[in-house]
């Protein structure tokens, strides 16, 4: 007959529990693949310096931070204190500090008077890519009037206005100030200067297009140096305001039915009164639900086979082949013609004698009676071994029936 | 009342309209006018639909598995025409067909409207409602109201075993011939004398009849006639299991049927009684003939309990009943717990007076299980089912050991083979 099963052989071992050695083997790729992602982290978490990075930040060493300029004024012998937001720099701000605005995009337009308020008490201010409001907040008269691409430009204006630069990496954004009488721009393209100096209320008040020459990147090429320099180097106590973004929500909020069109509202209310409308007409049954007693109704073998489950969740691989043998031994006496409450001894002998198998084997397969002195077969235990069984007293009543 | 799909669009195509021509708001509210004068004037035109009459006409009974078509009328007695659906609203087990109908009736007449009932089970389906709805001219709202309009189909035992009875009537008149015959039993009375011809019995000549005549003549005997058969069915918990996609009830019912038919046609005095734990249903044949209709009859509300059933009680009614010897015809399940402690201890009683015969249909899946082999599963649930089948075997040993006739066979077998095993015990003369 059949062989066993290969697989139910480990399944049948008593051990149920389930190793680590198990785990680790099932679960290895993954724990790789875990093991990986956590390296990685670490690596570039190490490499990652704590530094802050950041465009025109004057704590960061990158290549658009502006740590270095920073650096070399404080070596200079001026002072460099870094405001977050506009209350850090309004404690920071005396009479004699340049204030240093990059960022300003940050500053929402409800705030810019306070920056005009800040820029009125400082000693001299340089906005550096100033968005529209707070140029028009702080410097009021100074307008822009478009932008160029940042390259190489000759400074074409009178000398010290540019920090002495005779040409440098310029660009950006373009500035015009015809109505302030005193305005020098530098820089000059399409009618407009990247970089322009007026004077208000007796302070300079400096508008740079572009914040390239103070990068730490810009400053090898010695023309860039010195604007960066000069620009900075105009009071020795620099306030460096590069505000943090606003946090989310601040700021007046434009309520979302403000930018509807009044007709999509109406059109929309109708809308939805046709959407209740078909509602109501498919809500409308026509007659009611009819409700029935159904008579329950199951499966009349559910009995037999909740036993099966039974026996099978419990193993109990005795009851079974009892229970085989039980049918088997009835079918076989009454084909052999044998009485109901017939004796082992006679079935046995009468089935040895109609299959011309040993009594020995018949008894054993029949009643489970182990042979004295034989080693005997073993009562099935484990799944494989019951099929097993199963098959031969199919085959021996197979061989009762034909012989 | 009710709106129509055309209200709803025409509301969600007015959006368009506001959208486009606002009027600052207004248009919402001449929409919304414009709509609610077309719905009340669909109202007040509509015709009513609470005067609508209705009569109904068709089958009241069918066999299941048959189609029964039931006809409703109505009638408009209105001045106005009548348009619309109607709907004749039947439990869902009766499959009615169609679900509604468009209906468009003129002013003062009438029209038909057919349903198709395709009823999947046994019993009593009553008609749940009529709901008509009238739809206004414009088509933009209707009046609707539900109708108590009675009717009931009864849905009968298929009788699938009928088919058998040919067969078996056949066998019944062979064996009337053949009997016409020497042996004499219990259940056999004097049907005539004839002349002696070689083989028969010595034993049946009538000595005072030959003295008169010229020749030897013998006494023939033929089965009694006018037997009672007391054919009893179990609507109890065991009897609602499903075996194949019959409740056994059902296989027990198309059984008895046959039983019934056969022993009308041999003459002998039917009676039928479904119980549980009290009666369920009774039915006492006054002629031989029309004895299956009222028995059909009978059975179609016929439902399975979900109750143990009460052997003691069951043999008082029968002992109460049947004074006169008769065969008892015991339809229930072969249930190892069930007939042990119900049936045995009270069987005493009823065999010392009557012939008892148990039929039960067994399941032929237990059968399938039982030869399953092949793997772990099959083989626990072979061994489950050998151990079902073994019951099986010692409570059928424990009936016919007190006497008691088993009849145990499949569904599809349990009718023919109730009616052979009544064929023999009349044969034997033993009823």
């Amino acid at each position: 007959m059949s062989g066993a099963p290969s697989t139910d052989v480990r399944d049948a071992g008593t051990a149920r529990s389930v190793t680590l050695r198990d785990w680790v083997a099932r679960w290895r790729p993954l724990i790789l693949i875990v093991a990986g992602v956590v390296l990685l982290a670490v690596v570039f978490g190490l490499l990652s310096s704590s530094a802050p990075t950041g465009r025109l930040d004057p704590e960061a060493p990158d290549r658009e931070g502006s740590r270095a300029v920073a650096e070399i004024h404080r070596e200079r012998g001026g002072r460099v204190d870094v405001a977050r937001g506009l209350e850090q720099a309004a404690g920071l701000v005396t009479g004699d500090s340049l204030l240093v605005v990059v960022d300003g995009g940050n500053i929402l337009p409800d705030r810019a008077p306070e920056l005009a308020e800040l820029a009125g008490g400082a000693g001299a201010v340089l906005l550096v890519e100033p968005p529209p409001h707070l140029l028009s907040a702080v410097v009021p008269g100074v307008a822009e009037t478009g932008s160029t691409p940042v390259r190489t430009r000759a400074a074409r204006c009178p000398a010290g206005a540019a920090g002495g630069a005779a040409e440098a990496r310029m660009g950006g954004a373009l500035y015009t100030a015809d109505e302030l009488p005193g305005a020098v721009g530098c820089f000059p393209a399409q009618g407009g200067a990247a970089l322009l100096r007026a004077e208000l209320a007796g302070r300079p008040v400096t508008v740079l297009g572009t914040g390239e020459p103070l990068q730490n990147g810009r400053l090898l090429t010695a023309d860039d140096a010195a604007l960066a320099l000069n620009l900075l180097g105009e009071r020795e106590h620099v306030v460096w305001l590069i505000p943090d973004p606003p946090p989310p929500g601040s700021g007046q909020p434009v309520p979302l039915d403000a930018l509807i069109p009044r007709e999509v509202v109406l059109g929309a209310v109708q809308l939805g009164i046709g959407v209740v409308l078909v509602a109501l007409w498919r809500a409308r049954r026509l007659g009611p639900v009819v409700a029935e007693r159904l008579p329950v109704v199951v499966r009349a073998s559910e009995t037999v086979e909740g036993r099966a489950r039974l026996y099978r969740s419990r193993r109990a691989a005795d009851r079974v082949v009892e229970a085989l043998r039980l049918g088997a031994r009835e079918r076989l006496r009454a084909r052999l013609g044998l009485p109901a409450d017939a004796a082992a001894a006679q079935l046995v002998r009468a089935v040895s004698a109609r299959t011309g198998r040993p009594g020995a084997e018949v008894d054993a397969l029949l009643y489970g009676s182990v042979p004295p002195g034989a080693a005997g077969t073993a009562e099935p235990s484990d799944d494989a071994a019951l099929v097993r069984f199963a098959d031969a007293l199919d085959t021996l009543e197979r061989e009762v029936r034909r012989s | 009342m009710a709106l129509t799909g055309r209200t709803g669009l025409l509301g969600v195509l007015a959006s368009v309209l506001v959208l486009l021509v606002p009027l600052d708001g207004w248009m919402l509210l001449i929409v919304a006018l414009v709509l609610l004068a077309g719905v009340l004037a669909d109202l007040a035109l509509a015709a009513s639909a609470r005067r609508v009459r209705f009569e109904r006409s068709g089958d009241t009974a069918i066999r299941l598995g048959e189609s029964a078509t039931v006809t409703l009328t109505v009638a408009n007695p209105s001045r106005r025409r009548l348009r619309g659906r109607l709907r004749d609203a039947w439990p869902p087990s009766a499959a009615a067909l169609p679900r509604d109908v468009p209906l468009d009736v003129p002013a003062g007449e009438r029209r038909r409207v057919a349903t198709v009932l395709t009823p999947t089970r046994r019993g009593d389906r009553r008609a749940a409602a009529v709901a008509v709805r009238c739809t206004g001219p414009l088509g933009l709202a209707a009046r609707q109201a539900v109708h108590e309009v009675p009717w009931t189909v009864r849905v009968l035992p298929p009788f699938h075993s009928r088919r058998h009875l040919p067969a078996k009537l056949s066998r019944l008149r062979e064996l009337d011939g053949q009997h016409r015959a020497m042996i004499r039993g219990q259940g056999s009375e004097f049907d005539s004398l004839r002349e002696y011809v070689p083989g028969d019995d010595v034993r049946s000549i009538d000595w005072r009849a030959t003295a008169r005549a010229t020749s030897v003549v013998v006494r023939t005997w033929r089965p009694e006639r006018d037997r009672r058969i007391l054919i009893v069915l179990d609507t109890g918990r065991t009897s609602a299991g499903r075996v194949g996609d019959t409740p056994r009830l059902d296989h027990s019912l198309d059984a008895a049927l046959l039983l019934a038919a056969l022993a009308a046609r041999a003459g002998d005095r039917v009676e039928f009684l479904a119980f549980d734990r009290r009666v369920r249903a009774h039915v006492r044949s006054a002629g031989t003939s029309d004895v299956l209709p009222a028995l059909v009859q009978a059975m179609a509300p016929l439902e399975a309990e979900l109750v143990e059933s009460d052997a003691g009680a069951l043999v008082a009614t029968l002992l109460g009943r049947a004074r006169q010897r008769a065969l008892v015809v015991l339809l229930t399940d072969l249930n190892a717990a069930a007939v042990e402690e119900g049936l045995l201890p009270v069987l005493p009683a009823l065999t010392a007076r009557h012939l008892v015969l148990v039929a039960a249909v067994a399941d032929p899946r237990v059968e399938r299980m039982a030869a399953g082999r092949g793997d772990a599963p099959s083989v626990y649930a072979a061994a489950a089912a050998e151990t079902a089948r073994t019951e099986r075997r010692r409570v059928t040993a424990e009936l016919r050991k007190r006497g008691v006739e088993v009849v145990d066979a499949e569904p599809e077998r349990i009718a023919p083979a109730l009616a052979d095993a009544y064929l023999a015990l009349k044969a034997q003369g033993r009823l």
